[in-house]
């Protein structure tokens, strides 16, 4: 359907030409990620790609407009994209799966997109699409919301700070279906237990009067409705165990949670394929009476502990809630429900492998989790999709001559009068010349076909790098993504094997380093390894990568620190990749006082990087040594 | 499980069910800011939306406001109120009822006439006429515009850094007993450990006080007699975490308490008497009520003021028993304040709901109040900032979708309307009147200037 369009007299004729025919990847579809691709859509990309592995759960749909009743279980990225068909404008492509699966999303298939914009809702994958832009040298534009703070920022790789040459205060959500199928921290227990249960159970309002025949459910789908339905009815079912007050009863509700929705879970053998399937209890530990354990709150306790501690504090709950007008708020300082939350986050994360935390630890996590809202996103959306058109350079009377002249912007929680500010707009700042993932090594893209990864043995792979970036003989070279040590001038014993035999492959990245130069180095370099069939065969094509000598380590230096930090990057890469998920745990109502404090997720990077970078060169070959041996090791 | 259920952490069950019961009245044509301000709204959970509608002959592209309209429908026999009327028709009503909405939101109202009668309508209802937010986008540059009526109180501002209600400078007779059970003197190191730090910052001041300090304490002052009390017991005493967490807040000592003055200036400039019982918003009533409240109970003890303790004490390193006998005297003194309060409004006769006596009495110093502004809606005809100027201009003189010119002072500004920072105002603009509806966190006051070029901003008192 053409629509009349008022960007082209916005940004011209050869800039709304260059747009149309440009390409870009969404990654997220939840709140923020369904603002932006309204936004993008309506500022007429040419083609819109959208990745979301999530499904749609109902408490998205007060904050993500694109989603109705009808919508829930669907996934989140084909809903979206039908929902906005009628104002659509652009070719839209969506994918239900994780950015992070290399096998789906291999690297150059990133390559066919002209920028990137990253809605998403957890710290691994953020740095994964950093990553994935760094190597590509794709803009990125990087957003997230935690309650009324927000943030943006355009990431021009080689030109602008990435996402990891700061520490930052960075809000971020927990996506919904981690919570409710798949949990993999004690976090997502945490919200769980206090977010979903709790509410469930003892805050929310009883709706079994409801007349069902005139209840909106937002579609004519009858096996939908009946789902619907049941999932109401169970949990109404839950809260009429808590109105009875029949203590005797409460091993019901342990059943229902904990064995028969585990099984549930376990039936959707999707969601298993990469994860390690939940344990339900069994009916023995749930009937089993044991003595009141009163744990230390310091303490974590057994399961058994934990199962007999829920069923009394469930009892404890269950008579106050009538007394308190059959509603109760979770207060963490109410230590009746800190306990409940307590314990059914501790059984949920043993059912699923997740180590317990004591009381006191879920205390300072439960009370700090920040909700994203929907005037949040919609504010950060439109800063992002805005800053898109310079970010391309589409602006003719605001060109972008410089990308250190762009800005981000972080809005303020509360219109701060006394800064008399809203917004904070930082202009971008040049790389840190520290940063392990922008900065300390050279980076390439390494295109191969999958014949010469099964053929190609390791040696000739290191002449080839070699002589492509004129190293000298004193080599190392390391598997980056698990500090495996493939090759240096003491071990060789993996010579003779190919590169699949030493379980190098589509996605790894390797890093190559000088070992040998005295005064002047070679810089490291990191290649990602690109495997992609459609290449012909014997392909092995390194990148056309300026490889620059710099200062050793050990040569006298007034660069010294700089230095130093050099030696200790490629450790600190692996160790900022195995990062936490990202949670919001902001100290916001704790937040008391305390000016020095360290944030409850505060980034160890510093201190990891000085320790690891003071010991001498030759030990960090020692410390990757050793698992280096005992993994190849397994795999004669 | 609820829909709204995350959103009660940023302003709590009271201001979810403000926002559940609000009424909101949008006045604009259809454009892409009035969709992104219904959507936003809607997303938030209101409960009455109607739309004052202005014909508007150029027509914007990027609409889906039929679909969006069409999804509102099925709402609105239940959660949702909706209609529409013509905004020309509404003003030459006299008896339309505008008090009924909790916030009016403007959004690109292009003629003068209407702001004129607007705001004559306003003024003719004096405090009775909701907060109004007025808003306006061109290219890349747009305002919000705050007009209240009536005085605005914040329950709880959520400032950044919170307090903590400690009254280490002015304890109760219960507490200065608890603090006398312990006896630094006759005591092992052990045993001291065990004590929480808020016992030993009350120690120094008192040792400050009977050393004949009257004046302000100073961190350096603290933390010396920290160390004459604490190390006579040992020198290893200073690794012990209440030692160690004194230090670190000592300057919680320091801090005059100056609530008499902040109730003062809570109460300064408020003509109540010009108000009657005559406000638009029943919080901001019953907030003003409590704080007139405080002020009596304070003259008839013959005190300088009264707060209510709040009650919440924060975690510390102590043994659990200490604690548990500290936080029970915190949480004793914050009910009998609360009852005093409770009885002082029995008295005077005067009735405020429960929950917000709660959420006063337990937050007391979160409380802000914004005065109306000078100016009204016509503010944005006399104004001396350059940007505004030319954004009035654009409003209200100018033809629309003049193409950018190099030479304009404001790069962008007389370019089409852009969706992007349409969406960004329909987030901004729909954040303050949650806000204003929730009376959680400081609105604008009162102007909010931005500039989606390089996302500055400003905010500016007209
Ligand atoms: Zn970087």
């Amino acid at each position: 359907m053409p629509r009349e369009t008022s960007l082209v007299t916005i940004i011209g004729e050869d800039s709304y030409k260059k747009l149309r025919s440009s390409r870009c990847l969404l990654v997220g579809a939840g709140g923020i990620g369904s603002e932006l691709l309204k936004d993008i859509i309506l500022m007429e990309f040419g083609e819109i790609h959208i990745v979301d592995l999530d499904t749609i759960d109902l408490s998205n749909l007060n904050r993500q407009f694109l989603f109705r009743q009808k919508d829930i279980k669907q996934p989140k990225s084909t809903t979206a994209v039908k929902a906005v068909q009628h104002f659509n404008n652009s070719k839209l492509v969506p994918y239900q799966g994780n950015v992070m699966d290399i096998s789906t999303f291999p690297l150059h298939w990133f390559e066919q997109f002209d920028i990137i914009f990253n809605a998403l809702d957890n710290l691994a994958a953020r740095r994964y699409v950093n990553k994935i832009s760094q190597f590509l040298s794709l803009p990125l534009i990087e957003s997230g919301t935690a309650g009324f703070d927000g943030y943006m920022q355009p990431i021009i790789p080689g030109k602008t700070e990435c996402f990891e040459c700061t520490k930052k205060e960075t809000p971020k959500t927990f996506p919904v279906c981690t919570i409710r199928s798949t949990p993999s921290q004690p976090i997502h227990c945490i919200v769980w237990a206090k977010n979903f249960l709790f509410n469930q159970l003892f805050a929310s309002e009883t709706s079994g009067n409801e007349d069902d025949n005139d209840q909106d459910w937002g579609t004519d789908d009858a096996e939908e409705i009946k789902r619907i339905k049941q999932e109401t009815n169970e949990l109404y079912e839950l809260q009429k165990i808590i109105i009875s007050r029949d203590a005797s009863r409460i091993p019901e509700i342990l059943n229902k949670l904990f064995i028969q929705d585990i099984n549930k879970l376990l039936a959707i053998e999707n969601l298993w394929k990469t994860r390690t399937k939940p344990v339900p209890l069994s009916d023995s530990q749930i009937n089993t009476p044991t003595k009141t354990a009163q744990s230390a709150s310091n303490s974590v306790g057994t399961i058994q502990e934990q199962i007999s501690n829920f069923i009394n504090i469930t009892q404890k709950l269950m008579d106050r809630y009538p007394k308190e007008q059959n509603h109760i708020e979770f207060d963490k300082d109410d230590a009746d429900t800190l306990e409940f939350v307590a314990t059914a986050a501790n059984i949920r994360s043993h059912i699923f492998n997740i180590p317990m935390k004591s009381v006191f630890d879920i205390k300072q996590i439960a009370g700090n989790i920040i909700p994203a809202i929907a005037t949040t996103n919609a504010i950060v959306a439109g800063a992002s999709s805005l800053i898109s058109l310079r970010v391309l350079n589409l602006l003719k009377y605001a060109p972008t001559t410089k990308y250190t002249d762009l800005n981000m912007a972080f809005t303020a929680k509360a219109s701060n009068l006394s800064q008399n500010r809203y917004l904070s707009n930082p202009k971008l700042a040049p790389p840190n010349k520290n940063c392990p993932v922008c900065s300390k090594v050279c980076r390439g893209v390494i295109k191969l076909s999958s014949d010469c990864l099964n053929k190609m043995k390791l040696s000739d792979f290191v002449v080839l790098i070699r002589e492509k970036y004129s190293y000298p003989q004193d080599i190392s070279l390391l598997d980056a993504s698990n500090q495996r040590l493939l090759f240096d001038y003491d071990f060789e014993d993996l010579n003779d094997r190919t590169l699949s035999e030493i379980n190098l492959g589509n996605g790894s990245i390797i890093l190559f380093s000088d070992e040998e130069g005295d005064t002047m180095i070679r810089k490291a370099i990191e290649l990602f390894l690109d495997v992609d069939d459609e290449l012909p065969c014997n392909t092995c094509s390194l990148p056309d990568v300026e490889v620059p000598l710099i200062k050793a380590n050990n040569s006298p230096s007034k660069n010294e620190e700089e230095e130093k930090n050099e030696k200790g990057a490629d450790v600190v890469a692996t160790t900022n990749s195995h990062g936490k998920d990202g949670i919001v745990i902001l100290d916001d109502d704790e937040g008391e006082i305390t000016i020095d404090a360290e944030p409850i997720n505060g980034s160890k990077k510093r201190p990891v990087d000085t320790e690891i970078s003071e010991a001498p060169s030759n030990k960090r070959t020692k410390l990757v040594n050793e698992p280096t041996n005992s993994d190849i090791v397994e795999l004669d | 499980m609820e829909r709204y259920d995350r959103q009660l952490r940023l302003w709590g069950a009271l201001g979810q069910d403000s926002l559940n019961r609000s009424r909101v009245c949008v006045v604009g044509p259809a454009t892409p800011l009035l969709q992104e301000v219904f959507k936003n709204l809607v997303l938030a959970g209101i409960s009455s939306l109607t739309w004052l509608k202005v014909e508007c002959a150029v027509q914007s592209g990027s609409l889906f406001l039929a679909e969006l309209k069409k999804d509102l429908e099925p709402l609105a026999s239940k959660q949702l109120e909706y209609e529409e009327n013509d905004l020309r028709k509404t003003l030459q009503q006299p008896q339309y009822d505008w008090t009924r909405f909790s916030v009016v939101i403007l959004t690109c109202i292009g003629e003068q006439t209407a702001m004129l009668d607007l705001n004559e309508i306003r003024r003719q209802r004096g405090t009775k006429f909701p907060p109004v937010l007025n808003t306006f986008v061109s290219g890349f540059y747009g305002y919000i515009y705050l007009v209240l009526s009536e005085t605005h109180f914040v329950l709880q501002a959520h400032p950044d850094s919170k307090k903590y209600d400690l009254r280490l400078q002015n304890p109760w007779p219960e507490l200065i007993n608890y603090v006398d059970t312990f006896d630094l003197s006759k005591m092992d190191i052990a045993t001291f450990s065990g004590i929480p730090y808020t016992v030993l910052l009350m120690k120094c001041i008192a040792k400050l006080e009977r050393d004949g300090n009257n004046g302000r304490i100073t961190i350096d002052q603290m933390k010396k007699v920290l160390d004459q009390i604490c190390l006579p017991l040992g020198n290893d005493v200073i690794y012990e975490p209440n030692y160690v967490e004194a230090k670190r807040y000592a300057y919680l000592a320091c801090s005059q308490n100056d609530c008499c003055k902040e109730l003062e200036d809570l109460l300064r400039n408020l003509e109540i008497s010009d108000y009657g019982n005559d406000w638009h918003d029943t919080y901001n009533y019953e907030i003003l009520t409590l704080l007139l409240t405080l002020k009596n109970i304070a003259k008839e003890n013959g005190e300088l003021s009264f707060q209510p303790l709040t009650g919440t004490l924060p975690d510390m390193e102590s043994t659990t028993e200490n604690y548990i006998r500290l936080k029970k005297l915190y949480e004793v003194k914050a009910k009998l304040d609360k009852s005093r309060v409770e009885e002082s409004l029995a008295r005077s006769k005067k009735k405020v709901s429960q929950d917000v006596l709660e959420t006063f009495c337990s937050h007391y110093g979160e409380v802000r109040k914004i005065l109306p502004p000078k100016s009204d809606l016509l503010g944005i005809f006399s104004t001396s900032n350059a940007l505004l100027d030319a954004l009035v201009m654009v409003q209200f003189w100018e033809q629309p979708a003049v193409t950018a010119e190099d030479k304009d002072e404001f790069i962008g500004l007389r370019v089409d309307d852009n969706y992007s920072v349409m969406a960004f105002f329909g987030g901004a603009v729909v954040q303050e009147a949650i806000k204003l509806i929730t009376h959680h966190y400081v609105p604008i006051d009162n102007l909010f200037l931005y500039n989606g070029i390089n996302n500055s901003s400003a905010t500016y008192k007209i």
